[in-house]
């Protein structure tokens, strides 16, 4: 009794879930309930029987947990199952007699329908088909997730694996063979196929993609697939938590007009400093002298050789010189025993060119311009800029290694704050005017002209941000709140979105920052509030690419 | 269908050419989306003739290549409802038909629609296990067990909680 309203709430559930494809789920249940759960009752049964608590919510969840423990094998699987589990279990169960002969069979009948009670199933069975004398003449064995090759000479045909709505699950039908013998992807000429492999994030390339056969495996490992890869991945923001570095930082990036937030699913040691073309410069707190590269994507790591100075360190970048085409690594340093005249220094290291660190020419900069140098650097291509409140930026072509003084646009002015922005083309400025309004400038590396751009006003999306919150965080407006305060993270597309920090300002005290962030669309002057997982953080523009290192 | 008497005024107002699948179905299509694709265009450059025969592309996929140039030589479209098209085109669509449409777009010259099909297809393969892909696109798994097992030794722990894709 309890299992057929178990069916019951299963079919439902599918049909809920598939709005869309209602006629079809109702072919598919059918198919599902005679030839995938009625010979599994007993095991079903079983299982509840034993007070195992029946996992809700996926249609997918129920059935690996009990292939697994009929298997023997537990693997404390979450509901899910790899698809090479889940391949392995599905052969194992038309193809191998089951191992039921210790589960005890239930004494209540199961079914109410007209069908007759499926006898018990017995270890040997005569047909190889495990279910053999569970099911009707009329039906078939379970169909199996087998190779094509296989199926094309087999009665045991026709089960697929259903991808709908993104989602892979266990439908078993039989109407489906033609398409699965179609859809073979290796009849696409390459040019497309090389098309479709490079829409693919860096991250699926790497784990997946490269691994299905040694064609494709070619495909990528070419520098062409790189380099085409490179000039397609969107850059984005990414964002690591202060306070706990180890935890997986956010990626956040604009595609097709949308905000996508993932986390790297790389585990950062260190703090990244730095990002350029999808290699991440890593800094050790502790032992400041080593560097680290990474490449979260390709899971490449390695140290740069020691910088041994009796020094203040300063920050690090990484920078690519396209000309040349080699990846520099810059960190300043400040010896402790010169005369203040000659702090600042700078220095540069070639990727898998030097063995030690050059010293780069500084003494050409003002003593001002110099006092930059204690800044964190930013990237754009070919450059690497140390941008303070004053009256130069610093600028360092990184190809010809020679270090310019660039003016800023306008006097800076103490009490208003100057944000530095990279957009991997342009270095942009953002001037707060007042609490709401910033002057929008950037500046093209090569020659060091600003150009002023529309300014950025939250005036008048003040009280929505606030309403937003409040929403969320019923909290929010504790006793002195006066009003919302914005600080400009960065530029999460050029021209196009930018995310905002929100502060509390209060009546008595200094402002407090939020978890929450809005992007702002410069465009149609849209907001999208999202919470970040921490208050503090570091934020460097990235891009993830398949890039690697030889030696 | 265009009469003989609607095709002077039609003509002049609006040209159009006729295009005709394998099948040998013919399709009328204004000649302002017939250019979207750079070989139709380089055809009715070269010639005068208003009737292109396509040997390679079938009814149904020449279909939805046209209904997609129509819609992307609207003027009266903005961009946000073209791109909103554009994703309501390919979605929900079967593998294989999103198999024969990129064939049509190569073939046709389509670049944009081209870029679509092929981002909606690697959506499909996105955050799946290589098991999954050479089951799902029925690719024969030419590496030896060694190799594979090599390759995945060198940087085991990617694998270790990797799942079908998240609900």
């Amino acid at each position: 009794m309890k299992l057929n309203l178990f069916i019951t709430g299963l079919n439902w559930r599918i049909g809920e879930e598939d709005d869309a494809d209602v006629e079809k789920t109702r072919a598919y249940e059918e198919a599902i309930r005679i030839t995938f759960l009625l010979p599994l009752l007993p095991i079903l049964q079983c299982k509840f029987l034993k007070g195992t608590p029946f996992p809700g919510g996926h249609v997918r969840h129920p059935l690996p947990r009990i292939l697994e423990s009929r298997n023997g094998r537990l693997h404390g699987v979450h509901g899910r199952l790899s698809g090479a589990q889940m391949r392995h279990l599905s052969r194992g169960f038309s193809m191998d007699p089951p191992e039921v002969g210790h589960l005890d069979w239930p004494t209540t009948p199961l079914r109410s329908s007209s069908r007759p009670p499926p006898p018990p199933p017995t270890l040997h069975n005569s047909g190889g088909s495990p279910m053999g004398g569970v099911m009707d003449s009329h039906l078939k064995p379970i169909p199996t997730l087998r190779p094509a090759e296989e199926e094309g000479n087999s009665e045991m045909t026709g089960g697929n694996c259903i991808h709908v709505n993104g989602r892979t699950r266990l439908y078993y039908f039989r109407k489906c063979k033609r398409n699965w013998l179609k859809t073979n992807i290796d009849s696409l000429p390459d040019d497309i196929m090389f098309n479709i492999l490079l829409q693919l994030p860096a991250q699926d390339i790497y784990d997946a993609t490269r691994l299905v056969c040694q064609k494709w495996y070619r495909m990528i490992y070419s520098r062409n697939f790189i380099y085409a890869h490179l000039q397609h991945s969107t850059c984005g923001l990414l964002i690591q938590n202060m306070h706990d570095k180890r935890r997986h930082p956010i990626f956040m990036a604009m595609r097709q007009g949308r905000i996508e937030i993932s986390r790297l699913r790389y585990e950062f040691g260190h703090f990244i400093w730095s990002s350029c073309n999808g290699l991440m410069l890593e800094c050790d707190i502790q032992n400041i002298d080593t560097l680290y590269i990474t490449n979260p994507a390709t899971k490449q790591h390695f140290s740069l050789p020691p910088f041994f100075c009796r020094t203040v360190p300063g920050y690090s970048a990484i920078a690519y010189a396209a000309a040349s085409m080699e990846y520099k690594v810059i960190r300043t340093y400040f010896p402790k025993d010169e005369n203040s005249e000659s702090r600042g220094c700078c220095s540069v290291l070639t990727l898998g060119v030097d063995n030690s660190w050059r010293r780069v020419r500084t003494e050409h900069l003002s003593r001002e311009a110099k006092s930059n140098l204690y800044d964190i650097p930013l990237i754009t291509e070919g450059f690497v800029h140390w941008p303070e409140k004053g009256t130069y930026v610093l600028t360092l072509n990184v190809e010809t290694e020679v270090i310019t003084q660039i003016p800023v646009p306008q006097r800076y002015v103490v009490g208003f704050g100057w944000y530095y922005f990279s957009t991997l083309r342009y270095l942009s400025l953002l001037i707060a005017c007042n609490n709401f309004s910033w002057e929008v400038w950037e500046m093209k590396p090569e020659t060091g002209e600003w150009t002023k751009l529309p300014n950025i006003d939250l005036e008048a999306q003040n009280c929505t941000v606030e309403q937003l919150c409040c929403k969320h965080d019923s909290s929010f407006k504790v006793d002195g709140f006066l009003n919302c305060k914005f600080r400009p993270v960065g530029w999460l597309k050029y021209q196009e979105v930018f995310i905002f920090q929100v502060y509390k300002a209060f009546v008595s005290r200094f402002s407090d920052p939020t978890r929450f962030h809005i992007a702002y669309n410069v465009g149609t002057q849209k907001i999208d509030l999202f919470e970040f997982d921490s208050v503090s953080y570091h934020v460097v523009v990235h891009r993830n690419n398949l890039l690697w290192l030889d030696g | 269908m265009v009469t003989t008497d609607e095709k002077g005024p039609l003509t002049a107002k609006k040209k159009s050419v006729i295009i005709r699948s394998c099948d040998g179905d013919e399709f009328l299509v204004s000649e302002s989306a017939a250019v979207l694709s750079t070989s139709l265009k380089k055809i009715l450059e070269e010639k005068e003739d208003r009737l292109i025969h396509l040997s390679d592309i079938d009814n149904k996929t020449l279909a939805m290549v046209i209904a997609y140039l129509s819609t992307h030589a609207d003027d009266g479209l903005s961009d946000d409802l073209k791109r909103s098209f554009d994703q309501e085109f390919v979605s929900g669509k079967e593998f294989d038909v999103l198999k024969y449409l990129v064939l049509a777009t190569d073939t046709l010259q389509v670049t944009c629609l081209c870029y679509t099909v092929a981002k909606k297809m690697a959506d499909i393969m996105k955050n799946k296990l290589v098991e999954w892909v050479r089951r799902e696109f029925d690719i024969q798994n030419d590496y030896t067990p060694e190799a594979e097992a090599e390759i995945r030794r060198l940087d085991a722990w990617a694998w270790d909680d990797r799942q079908l894709e998240d609900d």
